[in-house]
C-alpha cells in the first residue's frame, strides 16, 4: 500500500520555536526514506523559500499572517485561514489518490480538521503537550479554549500518537480520549550526530581543568524544575569541585542569576542563553553529567540526546523520562528538592564505575529504541492501520 | 442545481438586519423553484431543521467553548461550516453554487472553492472600515484581511446600491472579481440572482 502523508505544523526548520520543529523534520525526512510521499505544511520564515524539495520531502511555507492580531490565540486562527486555503490549492493539484492528514498540537487544529472534512480523508493527531500539562492546570477562560480545541482534534482524529505513555494517560485523563485510540511512538535521536566533537578547547570555554562539568539543557520554566539544580549547587559545591553549566532561555533566567549571587556561587555558575546546536552537541561530549530535574516532562528529548553521547544523567524522572531511564541502570533517580538532587550529582562525579555503568546502559537503549528509523516505521504502521480501516469502511470516500 | 446559502443570522438569531434579508431571499429563490440550503449559526448546539419542505437549514454551534475573540470563534465556526458544506457536496450530483453573505464565512467558502471547485457568490451589505470605531485596532484589521481575501477570491461581489459599490471600490481589490449592484428588494433580484447562477454553474 502506498503512502502519502500531508503534515501540518506550525513550526518546521529553519523556524524553530521549541522541539517540535526538530521532530517534525526528522520525522519527515525518514519516513520519506520509508518510501512515504511525504508533504509538510507549515509557515514561511525569512530567507526560506516558500516552496523547496528536501530529501524528498516537499515543503510548502504559507503566509503566517503577519498584521496585528488582538492576542496569539486570534493570530494562530488567522494562520490557520491562510494554512486551510493554501492547502486546498496545492492539493487539489498535487494529490491524486488517499493521503493521511497529520496534524501536530492544537496549533494546526482548524485547518487539519477542516481539510479531513473537505477531502475525505483520515486525520491522524500527535499532542505533544497538553494545555492542561503546561500551565499545571487550567485556570482561565483563555487556557479553557485552548484545552477544547485540543479535545476537538482528539476527536476528530482517527488515531492518536503521544511520545510516552505518560502523555498518553494524560491525554485520556484531560481531554477524555480512550486509551485504545492512542499510540505511543518516542521522539527519536540520530545516534551519528552525537558521537563525540567535544575537545579539550571547547571545554576550556565553560570550565576550568579541575572543575568537573554539571550540565543543564532546557527552558528556564518553573516545570524544568532548575531552580531546585541552583539551590542544589552549594550541596555540591561542598563534596565536588564543579562547574553548572546552564543552556537555555526563559523567564527564570534573571532569577537564576540574582539566586547564584545571593549563594555566592556566580564564578561556578554559566548561564550560557542560546547555544548553536554544533556547540551544544560538544557541551555533551565534554560534559561529565547531565541533570534533568524536571517536575513536567510530556517526553524529555534532552535524555535522548545525553545518553547518545554517552553522558550520565541525573534526573527526576518526571512524565516520560522515566520511560527512558531507570535508577542505577540508566540513570541516576532523585526526588524533586535540592538535597536528593545533589545526592546523586555526587554519587555519579565522585563514583567512575557507576557513571560508566549507566552511560552505557542509556546508550545501549537508546541505539535499541530510540533511533529515527525506528520511530518512522511505528509511525508508518499506525498510517496503514488507519488508511485500510479508512479504506474498509468505503462510505466515506469523495465523490471524484 | 443547489444553492447553499452561508449567513450567520438566521431567525430567530437576529443580531442586524441581515437575519431578514437572507429569510426574504431564500423565499425569493425557492418560489422560482430553486432548492436552496442553508447553513447557520446557533449558540445552543447543532441541528438541523426542515420548517417547511425542501427547505434544510443546518445550524451550526462551535465545538470549541469559550472563545478569546470574535476571531477565534469565526475560525472553529468555519471549520464547522466546511465539514457541513463538504458533507452536502459529496452526498448530492447536483452541481452546487456557495452564496455567503457579508464577511463571516468567508474563509470556509474560499477553501470549499479551491479544493472542490464550487462557484461561490457573495452578498455584501456592510464592510469593517464603516463599522468599526477603530478599522485599525487588531481586531478590525484581522475582519479587513478576510475581507480583502473574499474580495480576491469570490466570483462575484453582490452590493445592493451604487453607495455601497463606491464604498467597497475604496477599500477592497475589485480586480479580480466581477462586481454586481442588484438590490434584494428590487422585483427582478430573483430572476437576476438565478440567471447569475446559471452562468457561474455553466462557466
Amino acid at each position: 500500500m502506498s503512502l502519502c502523508v500531508v503534515m501540518l505544523s506550525w513550526e518546521f526548520p529553519p523556524r524553530i520555536i521549541g522541539g517540535l520543529a526538530a521532530h517534525v523534520h526528522d520525522l519527515s525526512i525518514e519516513l520519506s526514506r520509508k518510501g512515504v510521499e511525504v508533504h509538510v505544511l507549515t509557515l514561511d520564515f525569512p530567507g526560506a523559500p516558500a516552496m523547496e524539495v528536501v530529501n524528498g520531502v516537499h515543503i510548502y511555507r504559507v503566509d503566517s499572517y503577519k498584521y496585528p492580531s488582538p492576542d496569539f490565540a486570534s493570530w494562530i486562527a488567522m494562520m490557520n485561514v491562510n494554512m486551510l486555503d493554501y492547502a486546498c490549492s496545492i492539493l487539489k493539484n498535487q494529490l491524486k489518490g488517499d493521503f493521511i492528514i497529520h496534524a501536530h498540537d492544537w496549533l494546526v487544529a482548524n485547518a487539519a480538521i477542516a481539510l479531513k472534512h473537505i477531502f475525505r480523508m483520515p486525520l491522524v493527531a500527535t499532542i505533544h503537550s497538553t494545555e492542561y500539562g503546561r500551565r499545571g492546570g487550567i485556570h482561565d477562560d483563555y487556557q479553557r479554549m485552548i484545552a477544547s480545541t485540543e479535545a476537538w482534534l482528539t476527536r476528530e482524529a482517527w488515531r492518536i500518537i503521544c511520545c510516552s505513555r505518560y502523555m498518553a494517560g494524560e491525554v485520556n485523563r484531560v481531554l477524555g480520549t480512550p486509551m485504545d485510540k492512542i499510540d505511543v511512538i518516542p521522539n527519536g535521536v540520530y545516534l551519528e550526530n552525537f558521537s563525540s566533537i567535544g575537545g579539550a578547547e571547547l571545554r576550556s570555554m565553560f570550565a576550568s581543568p579541575d572543575e568537573r562539568l554539571v550540565l543543564y539543557v532546557g527552558r528556564l520554566v518553573h516545570e524544568k524544575g532548575v531552580q531546585l539544580l541552583v539551590e542544589a549547587m552549594p550541596r555540591i559545591l561542598q563534596s565536588v569541585n564543579a562547574k553548572l553549566v546552564i543552556v537555555g532561555e526563559g523567564y527564570l533566567k534573571e532569577w537564576i542569576k540574582r539566586r547564584v549571587e545571593e549563594l555566592g556561587i556566580s564564578q561556578k555558575v554559566y548561564v550560557t542563553g542560546f547555544l548553536d546546536i554544533k556547540t551544544l552537541r560538544g557541551l555533551y561530549s565534554i560534559a561529565d553529567v547531565l541533570v534533568m530535574p524536571s517536575l513536567y516532562e510530556p517526553f524529555g528529548i534532552v535524555a535522548l540526546e545525553a545518553a547518545a553521547s554517552r553522558l550520565p544523567i541525573v534526573s527526576t524522572c518526571a512524565g516520560g523520562i522515566g520511560e527512558i531511564v531507570s535508577h542505577m541502570h540508566s540513570c541516576v533517580s532523585v526526588y524533586p528538592n535540592p538535597d536528593s538532587i545533589a545526592w546523586g550529582v555526587i554519587q555519579v562525579l565522585s563514583n567512575p564505575s557507576l557513571a560508566e555503568h549507566i552511560k552505557n546502559n542509556a546508550y545501549e537503549n537508546v541505539k535499541n529504541n530510540y533511533v529515527w528509523g525506528k520511530i518512522a516505521e511505528q509511525t508508518v504502521s499506525v498510517y496503514q492501520r488507519v488508511l485500510s480501516e479508512y479504506l474498509s469502511l468505503g462510505g466515506w470516500k469523495p465523490r471524484r | 442545481m443547489k444553492v447553499v446559502f452561508l449567513s450567520w443570522e438566521y431567525p430567530p438569531r437576529i443580531v442586524g438586519e441581515l437575519a431578514w434579508l437572507v429569510q426574504s431571499q431564500i423565499e425569493g429563490l425557492r418560489r422560482k423553484g430553486l432548492e436552496v440550503e442553508l447553513v447557520t449559526v446557533s449558540d445552543s448546539g447543532f441541528f438541523i431543521e426542515e420548517p417547511v419542505h425542501g427547505l434544510r437549514i443546518t445550524r451550526i454551534s462551535s465545538p470549541v467553548y469559550p472563545h478569546s475573540t470574535i476571531i477565534t470563534w469565526i475560525a472553529a465556526i468555519n471549520t464547522e461550516a466546511a465539514r457541513v458544506v463538504a458533507d452536502i457536496y459529496h452526498s448530492t450530483t447536483d452541481k452546487l453554487i456557495l452564496h455567503t453573505h457579508d464577511w463571516h464565512f468567508a474563509p470556509a467558502t474560499s477553501s470549499l472553492k479551491k479544493a472542490l471547485n464550487i462557484p461561490w457568490v457573495v452578498s455584501l451589505y456592510s464592510i469593517e472600515q464603516q463599522r468599526s470605531l477603530n478599522p485599525n485596532s487588531p481586531l478590525s484589521s484581522c475582519i479587513r484581511t478576510i475581507e480583502w481575501h473574499m474580495a480576491r477570491e469570490c466570483d462575484t461581489l453582490l452590493v445592493r446600491n451604487e453607495w455601497m459599490l463606491s464604498e467597497v471600490r475604496r477599500s477592497l481589490p475589485l480586480d479580480r472579481v466581477a462586481v454586481m449592484v442588484l438590490d434584494p428588494s428590487s422585483p427582478s433580484w430573483g430572476d437576476e440572482v438565478l440567471r447569475l447562477y446559471n452562468l457561474l454553474v455553466k462557466s
